[in-house]
């Protein structure tokens, strides 16, 4: 429960139901964390997506990366501007580590073989994104980020089914 | 996406199957062994569902349920007449040793945090279907106290000791250093590297010639994640006591080596130690495609503690997913 409470800024309510329920539902991440997992999230999307533009040679791959690119670049001004707006440090453009090895192993790559990585890459992105959003939409602790996820989710839930699409239709 | 979800009600079946069944499915005669399979088709993929536990949380509320070996490991006699003390046995890579050792032959005693009850009870049913002695030993290891006692009683109910898997840990994905109470860094170093320094002390008067320990280290200790701060540390910490205990207890004739895992669908994770976000993509960034199964490294920590793998000590022996470390 240190955890929970090192988070700052919960309702009892929250802590108690996160405390007996069993399992499934995901606590959401501070306001800061949020900002920052959200931020890296959206840069990732623009990373890949100029990678793509360079090594894909699938039309629909780069009207995707395209859109990508276009879409994250507006969510991420957002959300900077709501953190501002709740006095909360702006981070930096960076990615996780994770997000860091995923582009580095795209790099590598050209032709099928790239879309099918990119493609498989966008898809479980997309479902982190959406889990994060989703999540701080419903219960986080800041007003102003609330929205700005709650504004982002329906962009992030719409690039989940193109991803799914993506990815039938080049495989992966 | 469609075998991702065959595999998903597989692996959720299987668990479930293991669980009500226990003792029965645990004596599956020997099944053809040998063969191979491509291994990232092996176990699921991400993505998983998002789901949270208080820690330290349960195996049997994952979603899919980890294995650990249930119904899939066989074993033949490779650790007849051992007994073996693991910390942090009721789920994860200590639960899938329990399984493995017991079906070796050696009798098991495990260690565990009294919330973990449930799932370390169905452990305690795979081994006692084995035929094999189990001494189950809840309690907090960050007490000094305890532990002295958890050895005692581990040597009192088995008859012995000759190998100690210490292996139970703490971790908790934080985003800064800023973010770390003193309270929290205490219960990550008194999990993660008192409790081995105080358990195999007690432990060494017991120890014979040819006694094995397993230290868990992890890919952490080479390559640490950002938000892994202070439970990287304890893993490098691990990895390195490893070697100097080794050099130690060479002339004793007790061998010391570790485990370093990858990523490993464990309660670990979906109880704090990995964000949430990241629990839905765990294992995507193993070059494999998925993180590793438990019951995927129960066959390291055997070949660790028996008798064959004589001249293994200081060692370190991986399962990483490509990800390039240890």
């Amino acid at each position: 429960m240190l955890k929970t409470i090192s988070r700052g800024g919960m309702g009892l309510a929250a802590i108690i139901c996160a405390a007996h329920a069993a399992a499934q539902t995901p606590i959401p991440p501070s306001p800061n964390d949020f900002v920052v997992a959200a931020c890296q999230s959206d840069q990732y999307e623009i990373e890949a997506g100029k990678d793509a533009e360079v090594q894909s040679n699938d039309m629909r791959v780069r009207t995707f990366a395209q859109q990508m690119i276009q879409d994250h670049t507006r969510t991420i001004e957002i959300l900077r501007q709501a953190a501002m707006s709740s006095g909360l440090p702006v981070p930096e453009p960076s990615v996780s580590s994770d997000q860091a090895r995923l582009l580095s192993s795209l790099q590598s790559l050209r032709g099928p073989e790239f879309d099918r990585t990119y493609a498989r890459q966008q898809v479980l992105a997309h479902e982190q994104a959406v889990t994060v959003a989703d999540s701080f939409a419903a219960a986080g602790s800041d007003a102003n980020l609330r929205n700005a996820a709650a504004s982002a989710l329906p962009i992030i839930q719409e690039h989940l089914k193109m991803a799914q699409q993506l990815r039938t239709d080049v495989g992966g | 996406m469609q075998t991702t979800r065959r595999e998903v009600v597989r692996v959720t079946t299987l668990g479930a199957a293991a669980a009500m069944t226990a003792p029965a499915a645990a004596q599956t005669p020997s099944q053809a062994r040998g063969g191979k399979q491509n291994p990232r088709g092996k176990y699921p993929s991400p993505p998983f569902p998002a789901q949270s536990q208080p820690w330290p949380g349960l195996a049997s509320q994952m979603t899919p349920r980890p294995d650990h070996g249930e119904t899939s490991y066989v074993g033949s006699g490779r650790l007849s007449g051992r007994n073996a003390l693991i910390t942090g046995g009721d789920s994860g890579m200590g639960r899938a040793a329990a399984i493995a050792f017991a079906r070796e032959g050696a009798n098991v005693a495990i260690n565990y945090l009294t919330s973990e009850e449930s799932d370390a009870r169905e452990v305690v049913e795979l081994i006692r279907a084995e035929g094999r002695m189990v001494a189950p030993l809840p309690g907090d290891l960050r007490d000094p106290t305890f532990c002295r006692r958890l050895v005692n009683d581990a040597v009192g109910q088995l008859g012995g000791l000759d190998i100690l898997v210490s292996n139970a840990g703490r971790q908790q994905s934080r985003g800064s250093i800023a973010e770390i109470s003193d309270e929290d860094f205490d219960a990550t170093m008194k999990t993660n590297v008192y409790a081995p320094f105080w358990i195999i002390k007690a432990a060494l008067p017991h120890l014979q010639p040819g006694s094995a320990i397993i230290a868990t280290t992890s890919e952490q200790a080479y390559d640490p994640s950002p938000d892994l701060y202070d439970y990287a540390q304890t893993k490098a910490a691990t990895m390195n006591f490893v070697k100097s205990l080794a050099k130690q207890f060479g002339p004793k004739g007790i061998r010391v080596n570790g485990v370093a895992p990858g990523p490993i669908w464990t309660p670990l994770q979906i109880s704090g130690g990995a964000s949430e976000g990241k629990v839905v993509t765990f294992g995507a960034t193993a070059p494999l495609g998925r993180p590793g199964q438990p019951a995927e490294l129960a066959g390291i920590f055997v070949r660790l503690a028996e008798d064959d793998g004589s001249y293994t000590t200081g060692n370190i022996y991986g399962a990483g997913g490509g990800q390039g470390q240890p």
